[in-house]
Order: structure tokens, then sequence, then C-alpha cells
């Protein structure tokens, strides 16, 4: 008999086959919902930050003094007043979440916007035009404070995302590889301890972390002049932080996963959600407001807001000290869960 | 008259996978020196007992104990004494043949000499320079008996070492496993092979569903049974070969 199989023969086996690997694909749940749940909710995220109907118009600061007298004049709904506390405008106006500041003065209404910006300019223009035909004179001056750079934005969030993605898949994945080509019960059944065998995976990152993320801070200064105006030891504590929270996540995510898909789903469900929603790229307060309480307590969200309220503003220990325990709370948090579910085999 | 703590101890064993029971209910003990083989097809409930007497999963009912140390209270111990060679297990594939022996060497605190006894041993004196993910499967088997030989342990506990090795890679282990024995050394193997078992093993455990059917010498079992081979004498037991 021939080794070959005739036509008929084999049409029948790869039918079989398809449908074998059909079958345990949809006898796989989780497989399934990467598949076909995951984009969705991706696509869902996406739209909310793109998609929702963002009202033409201006935002602008303005002190719980003037607000009153402010508003009393400036009636035109395309011009939106966010009442701030001093210290919360000027945060406002670095990191570029609102087109400037008015105020009331002597003259008149005192309009604080960078001219040389598109949202400067359109601030000026629904001002100036909501104010037609007033006795009011508008007066125009350069903010005391305004965003700087994309980069000074994007790199602080860059950093961040590193930090996240080197634990994660570093940690998380190397973890679950490890178990997914039996080395773990390998490992667990020499004398070695289980602390150690986990300690090893995370040390071994904890080199690689400093090195990745001390090359793309590089990078950023030399080729974009990005600039660090808080101190240096704070920044590497906040990092640091940051490591030790996304360390403990890591190993909660790698905790019980047994299937190679599973592998790559998890991670991927942590990772990419965080990097759209956490203001890596743009900042997350473009999201709907009823996000918002969610969003800004991501670890993500968390570290890349401290690094770059340290190195755009210079934030300093009191600011930034909260925030580090959040960190920390969610490492430790997550790393005790963790190394609780944690299976060996 | 002094009592000898048998190098392994099984007693009332059982374990669930959910209704599953894999292992139901198996007493075993080995005596120090003795060389064990744990036959039955797929599905019997060795590898169950085997990442059991490991120390890999705990039994939901029963006890193990390992030279009179239980898994409970005293693992560190057992670990130092215990030499396993997982079925199946990957060795870290980009890491060379010397490097992978130095690491495991470093686990029982041995150093580069022991690292030399043991390429000596297995006869990978030529490959140790090559990474394991690109030697062949009898080579590979061999680094990872090394590894689990590694600390020299009193016991070694093997599961299906010849599994997908050719006949000479097969001989090969053998040699080792044998002189593993003469050295003084408690085997406990599982295997498919019915002439892995004899030629290695003093006494033979046939397992079915989770359970132990019969134990004995070969000629013991076959006498007993009254079969012509260990395979025959499954078929009788449990209605199934051992490979099918």
């Amino acid at each position: 008999m021939s080794g070959r199989l005739s036509g008929k023969a084999r049409a029948r086996a790869l039918y079989l086959f398809t449908k074998a690997h059909l079958l345990e694909f949809f006898r796989e749940p989780g497989v399934v919902f990467w598949a076909f749940g995951f984009p969705l909710l991706l696509s869902w995220a996406l739209g909310l930050a793109f998609l929702s109907p963002k009202p033409l118009g201006t935002e602008l600061v303005v002190s719980q003094a003037d607000s009153a007298a402010v508003r009393q004049v400036v009636t035109d709904p395309s011009v939106r007043l966010r009442v701030l506390s001093e210290e919360a405008a000027m945060r406002a106006l670095r990191r570029g979440e609102v087109a400037g500041r008015i105020a009331t003065g002597p003259d008149g209404i005192r309009l604080e916007v960078d001219t040389a910006s598109q949202d400067g300019v359109m601030a000026r223009l629904l001002v100036e035009r909501t104010l037609a035909g007033a006795a009011n004179r508008v007066k125009v001056e350069a903010p005391v404070a305004s965003a700087g750079n994309y980069a000074d934005f994007l790199f602080p969030g860059m950093l961040a995302l590193g930090l996240m993605n080197g634990c994660l898949w570093g940690i998380g994945f190397g973890l679950m590889d490890l178990r997914l080509r039996k080395l773990l019960r390998l490992f667990a059944a020499t004398p070695l301890s289980r602390v150690d065998i986990l300690l090893s995976v995370v040390l071994a990152r904890m080199v690689i972390l400093p090195l990745e993320s001390g090359l793309l801070w590089g990078f950023g200064m030399v080729v974009f002049g990005v600039h660090l105006h808080g101190n240096v030891f704070l920044f590497v504590l906040a990092a640091a932080s940051g490591a030790v929270a996304f360390s403990g996540i890591g190993v909660l995510a790698a905790s019980r996963v047994g299937h190679n898909q599973a592998a790559y789903g998890i991670m991927n469900a942590l990772t990419i959600p965080m990097t759209i929603v956490s203001g890596i790229f743009f900042s997350w307060t473009r999201f709907p407001s009823w996000l918002h309480p969610v969003v800004e307590w991501l670890p993500l969200t968390v570290l890349a807001d401290l690094l770059r309220s340290i190195s755009s503003e210079g934030a300093g220990l009191a600011h930034a000290l909260p925030r580090v325990l959040v960190l920390l709370a969610w490492g430790l948090l997550a790393g005790s869960v963790g190394l609780r579910l944690f299976r060996w085999r | 008259m002094t009592e000898t703590v048998p190098s392994i101890h099984v007693q009332s064993v059982v374990k669930r996978y959910g209704t599953l029971a894999a292992v139901a209910g198996v007493d075993l003990s080995i005596a120090k020196g003795e060389s064990v083989a744990l036959l039955g097809p797929n599905g019997a409930g060795k590898t169950t007992l085997v990442e059991m007497i490991e120390g890999l999963i705990p039994p939901d009912e029963g006890e193990i104990r390992i030279d009179g140390l239980s898994w409970k209270t005293q693992a560190g111990s057992i670990r130092g004494k215990l030499g396993t060679c997982l079925q199946d297990a990957k060795l870290p594939e980009r890491l060379r043949v010397e490097e992978i022996l130095e690491l495991f060497c470093s686990f029982h605190g041995r150093g580069r000499e022991r690292v030399e006894e043991l390429l000596l041993l297995v006869e990978l004196g030529e490959a140790r320079r090559q990474l394991a993910g690109k030697i062949s499967g009898g080579q590979r088997q061999r680094l990872a008996l090394a590894c689990a030989i590694a600390g020299e342990p009193d016991i070694l506990v093997l599961d299906e070492p010849t599994t997908g090795v050719d006949p000479a890679a097969r001989r090969q282990i053998w040699g080792i496993l044998e002189g593993l024995r003469a050295r003084g050394a408690t085997l406990l193997m599982t295997t498919h092979f019915m002439d892995e078992a004899e030629r290695l093993c003093d006494r033979v455990v046939l397992m079915e569903s989770g359970r132990i059917l019969e134990q004995g010498t070969v000629s013991e079992l076959l006498e007993r049974g009254g079969a012509s081979s260990l395979d025959d004498l499954f078929l009788r037991l449990a209605g199934r070969r051992i490979v099918e």
C-alpha cells in the first residue's frame, strides 16, 4: 500500500484536523474571550477617548474669587470655566489640561493664554467674541505656567510604560513561561527555596530595568531636550516604587496560568488597557469623567503622573510620598495574593 | 532489634481532581537501596503519585514520608535527599550543557568538580559547550538525569526516564542507573517499558485507576498470575494492556 493518502482520505483527514482545532478553540473559554471579547472591550475604550462628542470651545481656569464676576460677562457656553485653587490651576496649566487662565482685572478681563498655540488662539477668539459689544476689555498676557513640549509629557509616561512592560512581561510572563516549559516544577523539586526561585526572576529584571530606563531617559534628554526639574533621587524612588507595584502584579498574573494562549491573553489584558487609559500618550482626563475615579488609581496612571509631576513640575516629597505608598500598596497586595495562589506545576 | 526506616513510605494516599480520584488510596513502602518500578498505562495515576512523592503536589488524604521525614514539616531536608527527573521537563534551551549542570550543582552546594564528574558519568563531555536546545533527545535525557543526581541524592525518583529516546540512548541511561543502584541509591521509576522494569528494578508495582493492582518481583508476579509476561498479567488484572 502506498504511504500517500488518496484524495478522499486526505480531505477527510484535513476536515477532521480542522474540526479538532476548532473544537479545541471553542472549548477553551479563556481563548474565546481573548479572541472575541477583548478586542471589543478595547475598541470600546478607544471609542470613549476619541469618539465621544466633545463640545467645541475652550476651557479656562478661574479662581474661586473671580468666578462669579467672570461668569457674569463670559456667558458663551463654548467658553467653559473650571474653578480651581491656585495650586491646582498651576498644575492644570502645566499639564496642558486647560487652554489658559481667566480673571478679572482693573481694566476688564485678564486672559492668560499662549497666543502662539492653537488652543490659546481659540481661547482668545472665543472670549473676545463673547465680550464683543460689551464694555469689558480683554487684556491678553502670557501664561505664568504652561505645558512643556510633548516630549516633556511623553517621556515620563514612556518610562512608566517601560517599567510596567519590563515587570509584567519580564517577571509575570517569564514565570508563566517557566511553568509552561515545566521548568518551574523542575526547579521547585530542588533544594533551592521557592522564594529564591521567584527572587532570582525578580532580581534579573531589577538588573535590566535601570538599564532600560536610563537608556530611554538619556535618549529623551539628548534628542528631545527632556528636563528633570525635580529631585533626581525622588525620581528614582518613584520609578523603583513603580517597579515594586508591577513586580507584584506580575507575580499575581503568573500565579495560575497553565496555558500558552491564556498567558499571552492575560498579559495583553493587563498591559494594553492601561497603556491606553493611563495617560501615556495623551492626558487621561480626555476620558469621560465617570471613568476618572477608576483610571486615576491604576498603577500605571499613578506612576506616570508621579514621574511627570517630578520631572515637569518639580514636585517634592510631600506630593510624591502618598503616591509612592499607593504604588507600594499595589505591589505588596498583588504580590502577596499572587504568592498565596501560586502554582508550581 | 532496630527497625529500618524506609526510604519512601506512602500511607493511604488519595489525590482527587474534581470528582476523579487520580490516586485512590495507595500504600507503598520502598526500603533503602531498593529499586522499584511503577508500571501502568497512561492515566493509571503513576505521575500523580510520583509528583506527590516529589512534594510537588500535596495529597488530599494520607501521608508521604521520605527517609522518615514528612513533606508537611521537613520539605527542605527532603529536597536535599531526593533527586528527581520529571517527565517531559524541558531544560533551559539557551544555556550550555555545562552551565545547566553548574546551575543544578549549585542548588546542592556543589561546585565545578561535581560538574566534571557528572559530565564524565553521563558521557556529555564533548557536548559541554553546546546549547541544551541543540543537543539530541538522548543527550537531553542524560542531561536531565545528571541534573537529578547533581546532589548525589540517596533517593532518585524518575518519571519515564527513557520515554522518547532511541534504543542506544536508553541502554546508556540504563547503564547510568545500574551504576547508581550499585552505589546503594534507592530508585523509584515510572515506565511503560517491561524490559526496563525487569532489568533495573527489584520490585514492580502495577497501577491502574489510581490503585495498586499487584506488586512483587517480576518472577513472583508472573508465577502468581500464571502469565507469560507483565503485559499479559496486566491484561488479565485490568482488562487492558500497559501500552495500548
